[in-house]
Formats: C-alpha cells, structure tokens, sequence
C-alpha cells in the first residue's frame, strides 16, 4: 500500500488530469462550501493557467458542473439519512479528525516531560466523486460502468513522526459500501461505521433518532493500524444557512455541509514498526464534517487554511481562510456550542493569522520534492470574546504524501491552555 | 611519401566501378542488418521475459485463478479477498472479440484503479514528449474540453462509458489505426457495450454504432493487446460479473521476503476453489520461445552467410580487375606489402562504413518485424511481448555488434582473395586473370567443393541421426543446407558440360529436345517456331553457343549461384515446413471436429442439457468435462537405477516427475473417440479397458517433452478437490503415491496448438472421481448441419448465450486457420527477405560477369545474330538456371523440411507431422527464381546492349 500510492500518484497525475483536479478540489470544497458571498471578479477561467497550477488548486470549468445536482438552500438536513451518500452531487466526504493521548499506563508514553510526548493525531476521509453527470439511462446496478470513484486517506500523526496510506475504488461492484442506517462507511478493509456493539441494540422498533453512535473506525494501513470507537456528544453543527452554505453572492449555490465537532474517542492504535512497532490505549476527542456539493472553487484563490478546535470550555470552533491572489484573504468560522448550536464568525469576530512557519518538503504537482514554507503556527482569537490562542503544530512534518498532497496534522494551543484541534493547509 | 599516390591508384578503381563499390557494401549491409537484427529482435525478447510476466507495464508475480477447471473467477472472490485488505490485487478479463472487419482483436481488461499501470508511462512521457506532439492535431476533433491536456489519454475515458482502447504504437499500426480512431465490435454483443449514456445527446447503442476511440499509449508490456476498462471488457467478452483471473501485483520496493509472506498469506486466505500460482517466470518464458529465437538466429546467420557470398564476388572481381595495376605498379618498384596494407585498409574502411550503416538500418528491421514476432508469440505460447520502440532502447552494443559481424564479414569475404593476391606475390602474375579466378574456374575446385558438400551432407544426415535434438537440428541445417549450396550449382555445371559436349560430338541435335533447356524462356514458344525456319543454320550454333557460355558465367558466377541455392533451398524448406504444418493441423481439425455446435456454458448445465436433448435436430451431446491435475510419474532414470543396482536400494520413493496438466473427459461416444487421431497406440488402444478406467491418454506434447511413453503408469492428483475413490478401485488405483489415481498410458494423441500438457480419460471415470466438476464443453451433433442456423438462434434466445460462449464447427474452423495463419507471418518474412538477398547477389555477380562479356557478345553480334536473340538467349539461359536451380534444391529443400520439423519443432513445440509437400508453392518458386535470374540477366545486359558491337569488342579488354 505503501509504495502503491507513490506509484499511483505519479500515474494519476501522467495519465488522469480530470481525477486530479476533481479529487483535488474535494478538499478544497471543504472551505469553499462555506465560503460566503464576494469575490466573483476573478472567476473567469484561463484553463491553461489552471493547468500550470499545481493540484489543488486547478479549477473545473462551469460547463463541467452541469448536469448535476446542486445545492440549494432551504432543504433542510435529514438525518441518519443524510448521513449516507448523495450520489447525484458531484463530489462528498466523510472527513474525521481526532486528537488522542495515550494513556499513562503505556509503557510508550511514561517518559515524564512535555505534554506532546503522549500527544497523536488520527484521520480518516472518505472521498466521492462522480465522474459523470447522472443521466436518466443510468441504471441502479452499473457495476463497474458506474460514475462514482472513491478516495480514502487515513492518516496518524505520533509526537514524532507522520504515516499515511490511501485506497482508490471505484463504486457500483461491492468495494465501497455507504449507508446511512445502520451507518456504515467502508471502502475495502477500512470500516468507519455503526460500532458492532451497537448492533444489539438495532432492531426494527427502536425509533430512528438520527444517532448514528457509537461508530467504529478500524483499518489496518500495513503500516499502522486503528481500532478506535466513536462515541459520546453527537451534537449535529448546521453550518451556514441550516446547513446549506452558500458561496456565491447572488446566485443559489453552495454545499451542504454540517459536522459533528464533539465527539469522545477512545481505542487502541497500532504503532508502525518505526516506532516500536507496539500497540498503545488512546483516548480525545473527535471531530466529524460532512459535505457534499457540485461546486468548485474560483481561479482567485490560491488555497486555504483550516482549523478545527476543541475549546477548553467545550465549545468548538470551526476557522478557515481562503488565500486570494490579491492577499484580500477570505476569512470564516462557526463557534460551536456543545449542543451543536453555531455562530458564524467572520473576519470582524474570528482572527486567524499564522504566526510561524516551517520548511516542509513535499512532492510537487509533478512529482518532484520541494521544499516550501508552511504555516503550522497560528493565531486564533475570539475579538468579542477577548479570547485568543497560540496555536502550533503537534511537530511540522504532517504532509500527506498522498497522490494529492496535502499538509494535515494535529495542533495543540500553546500553554496554559489546553485545547486541541486539527489543520489543514493546502496550496502551498 | 609514395604511399599517397598508390593509394590513390588503387582506390581509383572504384570510382571508376562504382558499381563493385556499391555492391559490395551491399552484400556486407544486408547480411549485418540481417544477422543484427535479428539479434536485436531476440534480446528485445529477451529482455521483456526477464521483466517476467506482465500486466500493463507492471510485475505480476502471481496468478490467482479457479483449482480445478479453466473456468472464470467469479468477480465477488476478488472484491472479498480486495475487501478482506489484499491490495495489490488486479482483476483481469482477457480475450479475443471480432470487429466488423473480421478481425481478431486481443484485449486485457482491468480497472485501473485497482493499482498503477503507470509508473513507466510517466517516464515515457518524460521522453517521448515531443515525439507525442502530432497527436495534439487530434485533439480538436473530440471538441467539449479544450483543455490542452486532450492530446494524453485520461484515464477517465478509458474507465468510463463510452470507453477506450489504449494501444501501443506499433499495435495500431499493425490494425490501421490511428490515434482516436475507433474499432467496431461485431456480432450482438457490440450492442451491449454502452449501458447509459455518457452525457447529453450520448445514446445507448454508442458502441455499436459509433464504435469505441482507441488512443495511442507509450508501451507498457501490451504488445499485442489492447487495454481497456474491465466494465468493457466484461462485456465484449460475455464475461459479466466474471474475470479470467487475479494478478498479484508487486509493490516497488518489495523486499523478497515480504513478497513471500505476502504470497503465503494470500494463498492461505484463498478459498479452495481457487489457486494462487506464481506467474510465469523468465526461465518458462525463455524456455518456451527457446525455439523459436534460435529459429530466427538462423535465418538471420544464414541472411549473413549468403552476404558474405556476395561480398566475396565482389571483392574477388574488383582484385581481379586491378591485377594489371597491380602487376605495373610492382614493376614500378612498389614493395608488395605496401599495396597489401593498403587493400587492408581498404576492407578495414568498409567494414566502418557497413557498421555506420548497418547498424541504425538493423535497428530500423527489428523494430518492424518485433510487432510480427510478438504475434507468432501470442499465437504459439500466449506470451506476450511488450511492442517498445527499439530505437528508444538501443544501445553503443549494437554499433559494436555491427561492427564484429561486419568485420568478420569482410573478413571471410576477403580471407580467400587476400590469401591468393599474396601468394601471387612470387609467382610472376599473368595479365590473363588472378590465379584464383583460374582457381575458382577449374574444375578441380568444383569437383572439391561438390565434394566438401557431399561430406556435409552425410555429416548432417549422421549427426540427425545420432543426436537429434533442437541445437543439433540447427547444426544439421546449416550442414544441410551450405552442402546443398556447394552440390547444387556444381551439378548444373557439370550438366551443362555434358550437354556442350553431347552438342559438339552429335551435330544432328534437330530432334534432341534434351539440347533445348537453355533455349526455353517460358513464354516463347512461337518465337521459337517461327525462327526455327529462318534461321535455321544460324540457330543450333547459337544454342551450342549458349550451352557453352552459359557454362563459363556459371564457372564464374559460382560463389553467387551458391548463395542462391542457399536461398532457395532454405525456402524450400520453410515452405514445405508451414505448409506441412498447415495440412495437418487442417485435416487433424477436419478430424477433431465432429460436433456441429460448440458450447462453453458457464453456470448449471443440467437443464440446458435437457432442453438440448429435447430438440429435434438434436442427435446427440458430447460433453466435456476439465480438470487442472498434477502428474507424477517415476522417471525413467530412477527406475533404471533402481533396477540396475537395487542392493538395499529405496524403490519405495524413486525420483518423481511432476508436472501440472489439464485433464480432460473423452465422451464414451464412438465418433468422440474416433475423433481423437492417436499418434501412438492407435493400433492396439483397447477402448474396453480404456473405459474401464486403466487407460489415459496423453497428449503428443506429453510424450515428446516430457518423455511419457505408452504403458508408463502415471498418478493423478488436484489440489482443493479430492478425488472420490470408487469402491472397486481404490486399492489397485491409489497406488500410493502421495494419494493420487493410478492410470496407464494407452494412447498419445496429436494435440496441434496447445502449448500446454493435457490428458483425456472416459467420462465416466472422470465423472467417477471427480464429481463436483460440472461440464465446461457441449458438443452438439445435429441430424443435419443445416439445421445450425435455426438452432443457434433458439439457444442464444432461450439460455442468452453470447456468441463468445457458443460457436459452430465452421466459424471454429475459420478461426483456427485465422490465427494459424497468422503465426508464421515473422519467418516467411525473414525467409522471404534471405530470397531476395541473394537474388540481389545473383544480380551482382551477372553485373560484373557482362562487363566481362562485351566482347564475346560484339563477336557473336558481328556474326550477324540479332541484339533480339542475344537478349532471347541471355534469358532463356538464366530463367532455365533459376528453374533448374530451384528444382536441384528441391531434394535438399524437402530435406530440410524433414529436418524442422523432426528435430526442431518436435523439441520446440511438443508437436510431429508428416512433410506434405506443397508442390504449387514449388513450381511457383521455380518461376519467381526463373523471373528473377533472368531479370537480373536483363537488367545486366541493358547497358551493354546500349554500346555498338564495335565499341564492345574495342573496349572490352
């Protein structure tokens, strides 16, 4: 699997320059989906300056997009329904990120001294994309003729090191399985879905609530291997307008999106051999998102910064910035109350400023490595709220190697507070 | 310095024949591009089995596919093994579908997702970028996208509907195509091939009506296949839901151990109806083609050979001409060493100018016949060799190769003249001509050289028979075929001679037709009367004459005569070998298939076995059931050493061959068993017992390779299946050999085209063993052949079988013709291009012969004989020297005939058959050597012919 996805993302990129930009720009729409209305000037395309641009940040035509479904506000979210697959929009993920300790009883983590020391990062992406627009002679059962190509990353960040792995698959002949009652994603070995615990529990009378707790997440990558269990506060978080976030000022597109920003996580990981190789007790919290749309972003921006945090009050805060070309940065963010009910924060009420950079080597969009500067420090504050945090990197190497590169990694607020999250840097 | 001079002295000569020159360099190009080549085109091979075997550019290093039988893996196994986290894993349809214009077209299917093919294809591009740069002009056609990233195939077309074909260059080449051009599935199933439109207007039927894009790729070890997406493939294919197997692919990096850990594992979670093998490895494939390159290598030395002859004309014509300078230039006081070092340097300078040429053109030769060769691969073996571009890959090893084979070329060319300009050093030299035109005119020499052949012959006839085997065969042929170049042209000599002499001693000829051959140009016969009367005294001279003269060309044409008997003789030979090889494959197929229809059904046959018997024109059903088993059987050295010294010898465990084969179930029908033709046993086959159970038979390939003969007893044994024991037989059967079935050998039957071991017991004791193998083969006999056409339709309609599961005799004949003749289009290619060298060489010689003529001719023509009938007679000459020549090798052709196909493919291939001479290909080959030694005869005298009779006596020396 490893040396696999080497191969495989250099072949994608040689051979495939539509799954490359499509699965690109799934990442990107994680942001884009809630971008809010602005910043139309530069959307004309210049598709052979897209091309010259490195992955992520290659733009589809509009003409690309038709004959999809798209997003449109004012239909509300139903749940566990929308827990499953929308496979008439162009692309979705299911996008977990979780901080973890080890427990103290870990023979790995007993050293005393810095907190990161026990200190890990997990994450699992399931990522769809319809390669085709739905046509009326589509048939259910396609089998292999169907549209829909998936994309898993998992990924675990120790206090030193950073592992990855991907599965590519396509749908329609049994290797991607999603539902979302009981819910279950699977794409081949990897299982993130309806804990088998749980199952006691399911039967026919017992009323749909739209939990979808408690989850399992197990997968074994050759490298390293989860067995972690999801439970807990699962507060649903509606972003945007109950859920539909719009991106463009005055026509009706956008994504759907919501997250599930409080969940508990515990179980065991399997630590590679480079790092012992032993299997440690973790425990932290989790975040889930989900996102599903037929949009893409625009030529203007040069990628994006996003973060996840898991307040020390408990609250949970959502932040991302799209980098323009003019340095007009697109600022957004979604303050989450335990009971998953959100504010929308934007550049008055949210700051999000890097403060530190690292030198991260990283292959280019054609494959070679370069080293570039990476922001893995930031400042985050509350204005409002006179809060505000130091935010750094669990260690700068998080770089996921993956066919589509991108940075993703654990970061941990600078003393005394103690709050944790997730960021995701693309398009540098 | 004198040396500058001279030099020019004697390098003078060749501007002033030009044409020596230029055939020299000939004669040294064509053989060093042959014999290059070739080489070049065998280690291309090479290379690619050292790569093992292959799936889109990638190693596979194991096969998973069903235990027992032929049949397809049912899909679900590989999304359960993918989903139980075994990556590396490729599903693979792979087959041949016909498109509109009959052809067969080979297909790999795989869904690229599953794992990279790619990982060289981004370096090709890396080189190959701007060599891609003409299919950018495509790009406009496909419109939508104008992205300029439309001239690289997407991945996307080729995964999704409407589909792809991704072919390598020289595959489409092969099949007209051009990049974006599309390729029409015939038959019903093209209809199936798009299921949902791809877009707006896109419509269900795309594939059939619009045909499906094939895009050019760089080559990844297709070679003769095309790519495509296994949703297509499933479906041209009639495999739906069904793969012809698993690859397992290796990881880069892959530490030996974990890929045997990986192996195990996997092999381990299999379920028992499949089986995990590793893939064919560089010595099975090298072993397997083994004969076919040194086929090749053969043809190409011989290519050389008949070069060298024809560099040796000329070198030998152009010392010849240059004795008189010579002689004055010694007379001059000019030592002979300096003109000797200077002749060296003159071969030396050749031998370079051969290498610059010949080693880009041998490149040029490979690259055309590799697509060739990789289809005679297919055809033979099933191995497939990647179509890379030689030229990408070639190296300073060819310059070097060309120049040791040039240079030992020039050598042997010039080994004899040089020898005879040095000995004429003491011996004061004539004006009349070097001693070893002298030499090589004598009849002495002749006689010895005749001689020499005879010997070869017998030594080739000896060693037949005492070492046959595949290296000795190719030493016999050689052997055979320089004694017949020597023989032959010696016999026509010395037939000539006789004649001449017979026409000085009798002058009354008028009514001796024997006289006439030399007079014969096929096509004129009324000339002939007419001038019978007026010139009825002039014409017998005149024929005396060109008895005679034709007998002084012959002497001095006699290194090039030898090079086109060679030619002629190896033609002979492959002819006779294809064509043999054809017949009985023809009339064994005629033999072998006695159903009308043929099915594959690929579920429960119960019920369409019911249905079929219930029809009408059904007469009856042959079913067939299959197996994979292995065979074990005591070697014949271990029981001939248990025999011999079996002093408290262990003759419970004697060494043990094994081999896998697939075993097959023989009807208990009479027409089914007299279908099989026997090569060995037919006489005393006893089909009582062999019904019994006792007997086996075994395919020829069996016997031949892996020394099974009749009476040996072999075990059976499958893996995943054990074999039910009846009652009756379980004692005596098990035998106790690792619990594997007991037969005995009772029959070898001819297995033509099945580079594989296979062995056939009665059904019912098939059926006895192995019962859970359900039928994969029914033949149906019909009350009457017509009734084909109604039925056919009723079983497509009534069990959906796709035309790739259900066939009738006569389309399964035409396809086995198709692909049989296909397979030798590499060797009649080569042989046809050794003809045409020498050919060009008897061209030479005559060339340089007339110069010699003029003067002989401006006499004859100022006796009063017309230019016409100089020209008539010239002809007749050399067409009656081509017939006669090409009939004088028949024997020796025929001979080596024998000789390919009783030592070489009996060792290559496992498979024997009787010479059957094609006697229409001979006669046309005595004509095409007739037309083109007469024509080079022509070509010869045409300049001459343009001087006065006058200026040839004049200036001709």
């Amino acid at each position: 699997m490893n040396h696999n996805k080497h191969i495989l993302r250099r072949t994608m990129l040689a051979f495939s320059p539509k799954i490359l930009i499509s699965l690109i720009l799934t990442l990107s729409l994680a942001l884009i989906g809630c971008s809010p209305a602005g910043d139309e000037s530069g959307r004309k395309l210049k598709s052979d300056e897209a091309a010259d641009d490195t992955g992520y940040n290659q733009i589809l035509k509009g003409d690309q997009i038709e004959g999809y479904r798209q997003a449109r506000p004012g239909v509300p979210l139903s749940f566990p329904e929308d827990h499953g697959e929308h496979p008439d929009y162009r692309i979705e993920w299911w996008y977990l990120t979780a901080n973890l300790t080890a427990d103290l009883d870990n023979d790995l983590a007993t050293q005393e001294g810095l907190r990161t020391n026990r200190e890990y990062g997990i994450q699992f992406t399931l990522f769809r994309n319809r390669m085709q627009p739905p046509a009326e002679t589509e048939k259910e059962d396609a089998g292999w003729a169907t549209p829909q190509i998936y994309m898993a990353h998992a990924a675990l960040s120790t206090p030193t090191g950073h592992y990855e792995a991907e599965i590519f698959a396509r749908g329609g002949v049994g290797l991607v399985e999603v539902q979302p009652e009981p819910f279950v994603v699977r794409i081949e070995d990897w299982l993130f879905g309806k804990s088998k615990k749980a199952d006691v529990n399911l039967n026919a009378t017992t009323p749909i609530t739209g939990d979808i707790l408690p989850i399992q997440l197990a997968l074994d990558t050759g490298e390293f291997a989860l067995d972690l269990e999801l439970s807990g506060n699962g507060a649903i978080a509606l972003h945007g307008d109950n859920g539909f976030s719009r991106k463009h000022p005055t026509n009706e597109v956008g994504s759907y999106y919501y997250s599930m920003p409080h969940l508990s996580i515990s179980g065991t990981v399997q630590l590679p051999e480079q790092e012992g190789g032993g299997e440690i007790s973790v425990s932290g919290l989790a975040w889930l998102d989900r996102e599903w749309s037929s949009q893409y972003l625009s030529d203007e921006q040069t990628g994006w910064d996003w973060m996840s945090l898991h307040l020390d009050d408990g609250r949970g805060l959502m932040a991302f910035r799209l980098r323009q070309k003019d340095g007009n940065h697109y600022i957004y963010g979604s303050l989450i109350t335990p009971e998953g009910e959100v504010t929308t924060l934007d550049r008055n009420t949210l700051e999000f400023e890097p403060i530190e950079y690292a030198k991260v080597s990283a292959p280019d969009g054609d494959g070679r490595e370069r080293v570039r500067p990476v922001p893995v420090g930031w400042q985050v504050g509350l204005p409002t709220e006179s809060l505000s945090w130091q935010v750094h990197a669990l260690h700068a190497d998080q770089q996921m190697n993956t066919l589509f590169p991108y940075w993703e990694g654990a970061v941990l607020c600078a003393e005394p507070a103690q709050c944790r999250g997730y960021l995701e840097l693309t398009g540098y | 310095m004198r040396a500058g001079p001279v030099a020019k002295a004697v390098w003078q000569h060749y501007r002033r024949h030009p044409i020596q020159l230029f055939l020299l360099l000939i004669g040294l190009i064509t053989g060093v591009v042959m014999v290059n080549g070739v080489w070049l085109l065998n280690e291309t091979a090479k290379r690619d089995y050292q790569r093992g075997e292959q799936l889109i550019g990638q190693q596979a290093y194991g096969i998973i596919s069903s235990a027992n039988d032929r049949k397809p893996v049912d899909q679900a196994n590989y999304i359960s093994l993918r989903n139980a986290g075994f990556s590396n894993l490729i599903p693979v349809v792979s087959g041949t579908f016909k498109d509109t214009q009959g052809r067969f077209i080979s297909i790999v299917a795989t869904d690229p997702l599953a794992f990279s093919a790619a990982e060289s294809l981004e370096e090709d591009e890396g080189t190959d970028g701007s060599s891609d740069e003409g299919s950018f002009e495509d790009s406009g056609q496909k419109g939508g996208q104008d992205d300029n990233n439309q001239s690289v195939p997407d991945i996307t077309d080729l995964m999704l509907p409407p589909y792809q074909f991704w072919g390598s260059a020289q595959r489409m080449a092969q099949l007209g195509l051009e990049d974006g051009d599309r390729l029409y599935p015939a038959g019903s199933s093209g209809a199936l091939i798009v299921d949902r439109g791809a877009g707006t207007e896109a419509g269900i039927e795309v594939g059939r009506s619009a045909g499906i894009e094939v895009r050019q790729i760089p080559e990844r070890g297709l070679g003769h296949r095309l790519w495509t997406d296994i949703g297509l493939g499933q479906q041209l294919l009639g495999m739906t839901g069904k793969l012809n197997y698993i690859a397992l692919m290796e990881n880069e990096g892959m530490s030996e151990s974990e890929r045997e850990s990986h192996f195990e594992k996997l092999a381990a979670a299999l379920p028992p109806t499949l089986k995990l093998e590793r893939s064919r490895s560089e010595l099975t494939l090298s072993q397997m083609t083994r004969s076919l390159h040194l086929n090749l290598t053969a043809m190409g030395l011989l290519a050389w050979v008949v070069g060298i002859f024809i560099a040796f004309n000329a070198i030998h014509f152009s010392l010849q001409d240059r004795a008189p300078l010579f002689n004055q230039l010694r007379t001059l006081g000019i030592a002979q060493p300096l003109i000797a070092r200077l002749l060296l340097v003159e071969w030396v300078v050749l031998a370079l100018l051969t290498t610059l040429i010949a080693a880009p053109v041998s490149v040029w030769l490979s690259d055309i016949l590799l697509p060739l060769l990789g289809r005679t691969l297919d055809n033979l073996y099933a191995v497939r060799l990647s179509y890379q571009s030689i030229w990408s890959g070639w190296s300073l090893d060819v310059v070097v190769r060309a120049l040791m084979v040039s240079t030992a070329g020039i050598a042997l060319a010039a080994a004899g003249p040089w020898w005879q300009f040095i000995k004429t050093k003491q011996g004061e030299q004539t004006l009349s001509g070097s001693a070893m035109e002298e030499m090589t005119r004598g009849t002495a020499w002749q006689i010895k050289v005749a001689q020499l052949g005879v010997l070869m012959v017998l030594f080739a006839a000896f060693i037949a028979w005492l070492a046959p085997g595949l290296y000795t065969g190719f030493l016999v042929i050689a052997l055979l075929l320089l004694g017949a170049g020597f023989i032959v042209p010696v016999l026509f000599s010395k037939g000539l001679a006789s004649l001449a002499r017979q026409g000085a001693a009798s002058s009354k000829l008028t009514s001796n037709p024997e006289s006439m051959p030399a007079s014969k140009p096929a096509g004129k016969p009324r000339y002939k009367s007419a001038a019978k009367g007026r010139f009825s005294i002039a014409k017998w001279p005149v024929m005396h004459w060109s008895v005679t003269e034709l007998k002084w060309q012959m002497s001095r044409t006699h290194v090039a005569m030898i090079a086109l008997v060679l030619a002629l003789t190896a033609n002979v030979g492959v002819n006779t070998m294809v064509n043999s090889f054809r017949q009985t494959v023809l009339d064994w197929l005629d033999q072998r298939l006695v159903a009308d229809i043929y099915l594959r059904p690929q579920s429960e046959t119960a019920s369409l076995i019911r249905w079929l018997e219930a029809q009408p024109e059904v007469e009856g059903l042959l079913t067939q059931r299959q197996i994979d088993v292995r065979i074990q059987t005591a070697s014949d050295f271990a029981t001939d050493y248990a025999n011999s010294d079996n002093a408290g010898a262990e003759v419970t465990r004697p060494d043990v061959k094994e081999l896998s084969a697939a075993l097959l179930s023989l009807s208990r029908d009479d027409l089914a068993q007299r279908a099989i033709t026997l090569y060995q046993g037919a006489q005393q086959i006893d089909w009582q017992r062999f019904e019994a159970g006792e007997g086996i038979l075994i395919s020829q390939r069996l016997h031949l390779l892996h020394g099974l003969n009749l009476g040996d007893q072999v075990w059976l044994s499958s893996k995943g299946v054990t074999a039910h024991q009846g009652e009756t037989q379980a004692d005596s059967a098990l035998g106790g050999r690792d619990s594997g079935i007991k037969f005995t050998v009772s029959g070898v039957y001819y297995d033509y085209g099945n580079p594989n071991p296979q062995l056939m017991v009665d059904e019912r004791v098939f059926s006895q063993y192995w019962p859970q193998i359900g039928i994969s083969g029914i033949g149906i006999l019909l009350s009457e052949s017509s009734h084909i056409s109604t039925l056919m339709p009723r079983i497509r309609d009534t069990y959906g079988f796709t035309d790739r599961q259900m066939i009738d005799q006569q389309s399964m004949r035409t396809v086995a013709v198709a692909v049989f003749d296909q397979t030798f289009v590499a060797t009649e290619a080569l042989n046809l291009l050794t003809l045409l060298v020498s050919a060009l060489g008897l061209a030479c010689a005559l060339y340089l012969l007339n110069e010699r003529r003029r003067k002989a001719l401006g006499v004859i023509g100022s006796m009063g004989v017309s230019k016409r009938r100089l020209y008539l007679v010239s002809i007749g000459q050399w067409a009656s020297v081509g017939i006669l020549c090409t009939l004088l090798a028949l024997p020796f052709g025929i001979g080596l005939a024998w000789v390919l196909i009783n030592l070489l493919n009996v060792y290559g291939f496992g498979w024997s058959y009787p010479v059957d001479l094609p006697w229409l290909r001979f006669v046309q080959l005595a004509a095409l050597a007739g037309i083109v030694t007469s024509l080079t005869a022509v070509l010869a005298l045409r300049r001459l012919h343009r001087w006065s009779i006058a200026r040839q006596i004049s200036e001709a020396e």
